[in-house]
């Protein structure tokens, strides 16, 4: 498998606190990796880290196969990157914004400029500083796709917009990247681009299933610890919704696997999220461990669901 | 691809409106380096209003550099991490590179442009130009870096200002500090005081152009190094570790550089320096007695013994300017010698006394100096000690002496141009220009402009000390100007006290350019000669305007030795003084009359 990003126990510290620790991550190539965790995670620090923004205390990471220390002009030739919080050169218009960008890059497609300029309504003789922040982040992935990059890492890009704006924001992105093979890397921590159910909406003509097909890679950091990271679809086969329906109460502390997570009883109704899951193999064992099951229902995730079950596990914050 | 003249193109559009508010004020002040000296002598009301605007423009200047450094540097900032060009194709290099150019380009070449116009206008020479340059480079630069570096460890504006307003508040208290500390330090610890400060620099005004210099050269190179650090590594927190280093050794600078690179190249004449026949006194009819304060000590007042001071044995037309004493004494028959405290030898001498008149006179040769100066108005420091002291030993005789260093000196023709409107004469550094000639019944008034280009790296130039405020208002026995009449073998010297002045310097600061606006009176009426020929028409076509320099010949040590000396109990010249001062300030308020009634 060929990686676009990969680390090596990055670790980032300010003083005495652990920004990112020990950071083992592999992008590859034409994935959409969800880099997800709640606020203060270590998600900016990580793409920082990799854009060469900051050097890592420790560890290494490569980028495009370039140690990202060593990231220059050439490199970022091939890298769009977008963030909630980059300064832009407000005092210009979007078109000698998207002028000025397009004299750097030999790649840059006038045309694919102009779509994109028109599909997002991009208003061309407004000052950068007077339109919106969505319009501003709309110009600033114009800027960042127009010159067709390989890599594209968007940090935070919904943060701020409102629904309606979001939804232009991830549709377009969607129309634009669907026949390219692109790596891109959103870190967010806002589950509504890749599980969400607003996602339903913002996308109008996809399904929940479409949108856990786009994020094909996740991860989920917090605390600076890498918790998960994992394809969408091995995760969404793995994780289960299990009931069991038990002839008499029994104490379900006692062997219970460490796989069957937050495990919960209501008289005689036992509730846990099996992340393990294989089909047959799973059921003997809870019929082992259960022996007076009288019903079993195993369900399907979404993903989620499936952050929830995260969240309450690995005792994650406001995801 | 070479991005760099995308950048600078966006940063001239982006800051077009300051960068043509800036160059207005480079043209302003240029126009008023050019223009303003004439105008300064046309309008009286200029005098004092061209100074203040050039003081103004000046100071705007300084402003809008500290104001587009950052607007400069941080449209793409170095500090921080989320500026816009950090994940764009734009090398560090490059970066440094245009953002060097830029700044070299705006705010480098226009001034260094125009005050090399202006130094050119104003009768400076090719060789001139060529010392200039660098002059100005050094000193802008030496400006600017500072201010670059704190826009490159800072990532915008709001944040530099407040960081320089800190730093400069911190700075100023250090000063202060120190100024006080160097206040006390001298009286309870002179030794380490001496260790602490360099009093050579005070002393020597060409060693502290060369210190500052030095620092200068030091600044622009350390802080080159140090902004490009910043700029191809962005680690802000080192570069700012290594600016505190580099600015400690800043402040030591001063204190430990000795090397006087910009010394004037001697033109001392040796083969006819005097020989070592000299012997000095001073004259104890005109003893002056005087109480100085010290400052946290009321009760134990200074006395200051001052004298007229008198050398013999000098050749014909040359004269002794005492520069300093040392070993000042007075040794009493029983034994007791009396050391005295400090001694200054700081004297504003002006032409108009009789020890000059010989000098001149030589220098003429067979014209005839028909209003020379009678009476010598100068007093030296002799002797300085305690008040009780002084009672104690005041009206006892004994033998005065001390260690005394002369300059010996004689004048030297420099210029003479025909007494005309617009004449004008260029000679090394300096260039006199006659504005105008005012006839008046038995007198007439002569307006110059003199211009003096004074630059650091010129070696044939004396240099003039920062510390030195004093203009130059007086009429200094340095250069003396003339009116000669070699038809009728007759010169007049002007009246002393009357020049008027303007001081255009301002515009450029005290160290390039001075242009001094400057009127002589010359007239047969005055109290100390007889019946002299009237300066009239006839009399000005066929004169002159003649400049004269007192050029160093030779330095003499001397022991100063007066016998039978007491200490008077108060000053023996008290009367006569305060005549001479009564003269001179009655004259003074005939001359302001006389000028707003015109």
């Amino acid at each position: 498998m060929n990686s676009t990003i990969e680390t090596r126990d990055l670790t980032k510290r300010f003083g005495k606190n652990m920004a990112v620790q020990g950071l083992n991550l592999t992008v590859p190539t034409g994935s959409i990796f969800a880099f997800l965790g709640p606020n203060g995670a270590g998600k900016t620090t990580t793409i920082k880290t990799l854009m060469n923004i900051m050097e890592p205390t420790r560890g290494s990471s490569m980028v495009l196969g370039v140690d990202s220390k060593r990231l220059g002009p050439k490199e970022f030739t091939q890298i769009g990157y977008v963030s909630e919080n980059q300064e832009m050169p407000e005092w210009m218009t979007v078109n000698q914004f998207l002028n000025y960008c397009r004299k750097m890059y030999l790649t840059w497609d006038n045309k694919f400029c102009n779509d994109l300029i028109d599909q997002f309504n991009l208003p061309l003789k407004q000052n950068l500083k007077s339109i919106s922040r969505g319009m501003k982040m709309k110009a600033a992935l114009v800027s960042s796709l127009a010159y067709r990059p390989k890599l594209l890492i968007l940090d935070e890009p919904f943060s701020g917009l409102d629904p309606l704006v979001r939804d232009e924001f991830v549709s377009g992105m969607l129309d634009i990247t669907g026949g390219e093979n692109w790596t891109i890397f959103i870190s967010s921590h806002d589950l509504d681009i890749t599980g969400g159910e607003n996602w339903t909406i913002f996308i109008s003509s996809h399904d929940i299933d479409e949108v856990e097909r786009l994020a094909d890679w996740v991860g989920i950091i917090d605390r600076g610890l890498l918790k998960v990271v994992e394809q969408t679809e091995v995760l969404q086969n793995r994780f289960r919704r299990v009931e069991l329906t038990l002839q008499e109460p029994i104490d379900i502390k006692l062997n219970f696997p460490e796989k069957w997570y937050l495990p919960k009883q209501q008289g005689r109704t036992v509730h846990f999220f099996d992340s393990q899951y294989e089909t047959g193999k799973s059921e003997a064992q809870i019929c082992e461990i259960f022996p007076t099951c009288s019903n079993m229902e195993v369900s399907g995730m979404s993903l989620r669901e499936m952050f929830v079950v995260f969240a309450k596990k690995f005792k994650i914050s406001e995801l | 691809m070479n991005f760099i003249p995308y950048l600078f193109k966006k940063d001239l559009i982006r800051l077009k409106i300051l960068i043509l508010a800036w160059l207005l004020l480079v043209l302003a002040q240029s126009a008023l380096g050019i223009g303003g000296s004439n105008l300064a002598a046309e309008f009286l009301e200029f005098q004092m209003f061209l100074p203040l605007l050039a003081k103004l423009i000046s100071s705007l200047q300084g402003l809008m550099i500290i104001v587009i450094v950052p607007l400069i540097i941080q449209d793409d900032p170095l500090a921080g991490t989320t500026a816009f060009w950090f994940t764009r194709p734009i090398s560090r290099k490059g970066l440094l590179v245009t953002k060097s150019c830029t700044a070299l380009f705006l705010l480098v070449i226009p001034p260094l442009i125009a005050e090399l116009f202006v130094l050119a206008a104003n009768g400076a020479t090719a060789w001139h130009l060529l010392l200039a340059a660098p002059e100005i480079v050094i000193e802008k630069l030496a400006f600017i870096v500072p201010f670059v570096i704190l826009a490159a460890i800072t990532p915008r504006f709001s944040r530099y200002a407040l960081v320089g307003i800190i730093v400069f508040t911190v700075l100023v208290v250090i000063l202060i500090i120190w100024s006080v500390i160097m206040m006390f330090l001298p009286r309870y610890f002179p030794n380490l005081a001496k260790y602490l400060y360099n009093y050579d620099l005070y002393k020597n005004p060409s060693l502290e152009a060369s210190s500052r210099i030095a620092k200068n050269i030091y600044v622009i190179l350390i802080g080159s190094i140090l902004i490009s650090y910043q700029f191809l590594t962005r680690y802000t927190s080192r570069t700012i570790k290594w600016l505190v280093v580099a600015f400690l050794i800043t402040i030591c600078f001063t204190r430990i550089w000795k090397l006087d690179f910009l010394k004037k190249i001697p033109v001392v004449k040796s083969s006819s320096a005097t020989s070592g026949s000299l012997s000095a006194g001073f004259d104890t009819k005109y003893i002056s007695i005087s109480d100085e304060p010290r400052f946290g000590k009321k009760d134990v007042r200074l006395k200051s013994v001052s004298a007229r001071e008198t050398v013999e044995g000098l050749p014909f037309g040359q004269f002794a300017i005492l520069k300093e004493m040392d070993d000042v004494q007075i040794k009493y028959p029983d034994g007791t010698i009396l050391k005295s405290e400090y001694v200054s030898t700081y004297n504003i001498e002006t032409y108009a006394n009789q020890q000059f008149m010989q000098p001149i006179q030589a220098v003429l040769k067979d014209v005839n100096l028909l209003n020379p100066y009678k009476e010598d108005f100068s007093y030296t420091e002799v002797f300085s000690l305690d008040e009780s002291t002084f009672h104690k030993f005041k009206n006892i005789k004994g033998t005065y002496s001390a260690h005394a260093d002369f300059d010996i000196y004689k004048y030297e023709i420099v210029s003479q141009v025909p007494l005309k409107q617009g004449a004008k004469n260029s000679f090394g550094a300096e260039q006199v220009v006659i504005y105008d000639i005012l006839e008046k019944p038995d007198a007439i008034s002569v307006i110059i402009n003199e211009k003096k280009i004074n630059l650091l790296f010129d070696r044939s130039v004396e240099k003039k000390s920062r510390h030195d405020l004093t203009q130059d208002i007086y009429s200094k026995y340095t250069h003396v100007y003339l009116i000669v009449n070699k038809k009728r073998r007759e010169a007049f010297l002007p009246e002393a006290g009357g020049n008027l002045f303007a001081d255009m310097m301002a515009a450029y600061g005290p160290t390039r350019l001075e242009t001094v606006i400057k009127r002589f009176d010359f007239t047969n009426l005055n109290g100390r000669s007889g019946h002299l020929p009237k300066i009239d028409k006839e009399w000005i076509a066929n004169a002159e305007f003649v400049r004269i320099h007192a050029v160093k010949i030779g330095t003499q040590q001397i022991n100063f030795v007066v016998e039978n000396f007491s200490l008077p109990s108060q000053s023996t010249a008290t009367d006569k003084k305060s005549d001479e001062l009564d003269q001179q300030l009655k004259m003074q308020d005939k001359q302001m009359k006389e000028l707003y009634s015109e």
